[in-house]
């Protein structure tokens, strides 16, 4: 098994269990000492001279959110030493890579954090005990993590290991979208949120959590003729800044095939 | 037995270790390959069972390390926080990082999800950068 960058750091401390990972220590053991104070500019910074910083992170904003900031500047420490970075609001939590460069330091520094807070080798094992992917094992895992639902769906998506994807959606329009590789790259999610969908309903009325998952017409989500003929699941949540997230569940066995969908298969 | 022999126990017990740990590392690893498959182990299982048990060290050395990292935070926890001391307006925020960002830098900075005025944090930022020695406590740069 090969372990990525934040995977050695835990390992390197000897963290085998969720409940280990205390990143105040993780910090400390590359050089980095934890602030909690009140932040007026900016969510989380970090200040290094040398081999030393000193990461500050806000400490008005939820627990989930710290601990994900104290990775992401552990990412920077780690990646980005010797450098000048201010990332904006707009960057944040885009993590399918298609706002911002899978090489821009903001999402370098968020894959780390994620990877450092939900690591692979502690979390596949957890994964075994559940078929299927919806919000209430999202919730236990986030949980057991002390991470986010955000962050906590990423990581199960980005795990290949459930037929699901996840879809962000603001005012105007999707923001960013998350596919496995398991999940055939034909369904691509259209960009304006259907208004048949109940994520449709979350987002411009009631404002709150699906109570549980809802079966809808595959078309909702898909511009695609053959989505007509698939049902569905849906469960979307609120997240911060009037956007949400939806958990998009695929059911139907068929629509995992893959197709040649191609121009030249197309002609024959 | 005398305290003269468990010394001497001790002294053969060693000179037996070296033996072994001599005879292991003159051999090639083809060598080393060949002895074990004549020997008809599984070299799969032998394989993995040492990776496990390289990793288990690993994990144990770990804790050790986390112990005595939680033991270096409690110490500083005790210390006396800096008080964090106007500099003066020559060798403000601003300019430090913009003379760093020219320079080959000694210095990191990064602001997470910055929404404001990095101004209205800089005393915050100033005191860091004091503490961590890139600033004299009077304001001049030190990195």
């Amino acid at each position: 098994m090969s372990y990525s960058a934040p995977e050695r750091l835990l390992r390197s401390l000897g963290i085998e269990k969720p409940e280990e990972i205390d990143v105040d220590a993780v910090a400390w053991s590359v050089g980095a000492k934890v602030k909690y104070r009140p932040l007026k500019s900016c969510e989380a910074r970090i200040c290094g001279c040398n081999d030393k910083a000193i990461i500050s992170v806000d400490c008005t904003k939820m627990p989930q959110r710290q601990r994900f900031s104290v990775a992401h500047e552990i990412g920077h420490w780690t990646y980005h030493r010797g450098q000048l970075l201010v990332c904006r609001a707009g960057d944040i939590g885009s993590f399918g890579g298609f706002r911002k460069g899978a090489f821009s330091p903001e999402f370098i520094a968020d894959q780390f954090a994620s990877e450092l807070l939900l690591p692979a080798y502690i979390l596949a094992p957890l994964l075994t005990q559940y078929k299927t992917l919806n919000l209430k094992t999202v919730g236990e895992i986030s949980t057991a993590f002390k991470a986010s639902r955000t962050a906590t769906a990423i990581r199960l998506i980005q795990s290949n290991r459930f037929h699901a994807m996840l879809v962000c959606h603001g005012q105007k329009g999707r923001r960013w979208f998350l596919r496995p590789p398991c999940v055939p790259d034909r369904w691509f999610p259209r960009d304006e949120l259907d208004r048949e969908s109940y994520a449709f309903e979350t987002l411009f009325g009631s404002k709150v959590e699906q109570t549980y998952p809802r079966k809808i017409d595959a078309d909702a989500w898909f511009d695609r003729r053959e989505a007509d003929r698939y049902e569905m699941l849906e469960h979307t949540f609120p997240l911060p800044n009037n956007e949400i997230l939806t958990l998009l569940t695929f059911t139907d066995g068929e629509m995992m095939e893959e197709r040649d969908t191609s121009w030249s298969y197309r002609r024959r | 037995m005398s305290n003269n022999g468990i010394k001497k126990a001790k002294e053969q017990v060693v000179r037996m270790d070296d033996f072994v740990m001599d005879g292991l590392f003159s051999l090639s690893d083809d060598e080393f390959l060949q002895e074990a498959m004549e020997e008809g182990g599984d070299l799969a299982a032998v394989g993995e069972a040492g990776r496990k048990a390289f990793e288990r060290a690993q994990l144990i050395v770990g804790k050790r390390r986390l112990a005595l990292v939680r033991q270096e935070m409690l110490l500083d926890a005790k210390k006396p926080a800096p008080i964090p001391k106007r500099v003066t307006a020559q060798s403000d925020m601003e300019s430090i990082l913009s003379r760093n960002r020219e320079a080959a830098s000694k210095l990191t900075m990064a602001a997470r999800n910055g929404a404001g005025d990095m101004q209205d944090d800089s005393e915050g930022i100033l005191a860091d950068f004091v503490e961590l020695g890139a600033i004299s406590r009077d304001g001049e740069e030190d990195a």
